[in-house]
């Protein structure tokens, strides 16, 4: 890119970033640090998208991370409502516990 | 040559930032991390160029949206065993193993893609205008959808975050 940093490597911090990510849902039952981790996998697909839109010459990779940020706003907003509806019933964030819908 | 080594330092501090998240189990301390990655990403952007975004992922992710996520942690002020009991059997290994798959996947595609070659002038200094100009003709319709998601999740909020009414 350009001789500055390499597209690779941007894309290679990505991958780490969203795997980082992925593990956190796997591995938590936090509800809470469940959905931080699904805000890491969001930031990582937008790293992505910036440098293919660097890479590109094209500013509309710019405005989908743009997009994401406002809806990764509201899509938080709800989580965490959601959230604190489940702990009311419950009195727990532990995920495996959310079984109101099972029978 | 010196951007190459800042990089480099960034995504360190990136993730480093991430795994401190995934490592601590008090949100609190996992909030806070990712407060730090969510800085370090806005560095990213920066040194690809994106200086408006740079700016709207430190105002809006590690602003806003972290604030919020502090905010309902100290909102329910979780006892400890109150965060859930220990893991599951085997889900350290079933999660390791499949992130590790994960990650040679998309390390390899990034890889792969080093070699090919993008048509079109990479992007040198992209202008906030430029940027504006797109939000505001091409993207114009997807930008009040936008507005409107916002206006639907902050009632939805409200109704979901209030409490039922006595006897309802």
């Amino acid at each position: 890119m350009d001789g500055g940093i390499p597209l690779n490597w941007v894309l290679a911090l990505s991958a780490i970033l969203f795997s980082l990510g992925a593990l956190g849902v796997l591995i938590k039952r936090n509800i809470i640090v469940m959905f931080m981790s699904i805000e890491l996998m969001l930031n990582a697909a937008n790293i992505a998208l910036v440098a293919f839109s660097r890479a590109h010459g094209n500013l509309d990779g710019q405005i989908v991370v743009f997009f994401t940020m406002t809806l990764a706003a509201a899509e938080v907003a709800i989580g965490l409502a959601i959230i604190v509806a489940l702990f009311r019933i419950k009195r727990t964030i532990d995920v495996d516990q959310a079984t109101l819908l099972k029978w | 040559m010196l951007l190459k080594w800042i990089f480099l330092l960034v995504a360190l501090g990136a993730i480093l930032g991430a795994i401190g998240m995934l490592a601590s189990s008090n949100p609190v301390h996992s909030a806070l991390f990712l407060v730090w990655t969510l800085f370090c990403v806005a560095a990213v952007y920066l040194l690809l160029g994106a200086e408006l975004l740079a700016i709207a992922q430190i105002v809006v992710y590690a602003g806003a949206i972290m604030v919020l996520f502090l905010f309902i942690i100290m909102l329910l002020n979780l006892r400890r065993d109150e965060f859930g009991l220990d893991p599951m059997p085997n889900q350290w290994t079933w999660g390791l193993l499949f992130t590790a798959l994960l990650a040679i996947v998309f390390v390899s595609v990034a890889g792969t893609l080093a070699a090919l070659r993008f048509s079109g002038d990479p992007l040198t200094l992209a202008s906030i205008s430029d940027l504006a100009r797109l939000l505001f003709t091409k993207y114009l319709l997807a930008f009040e959808i936008a507005s409107l998601i916002l206006l639907i999740a902050m009632v939805g909020v409200i109704v979901l975050a209030k409490r039922p009414k006595e006897g309802a």
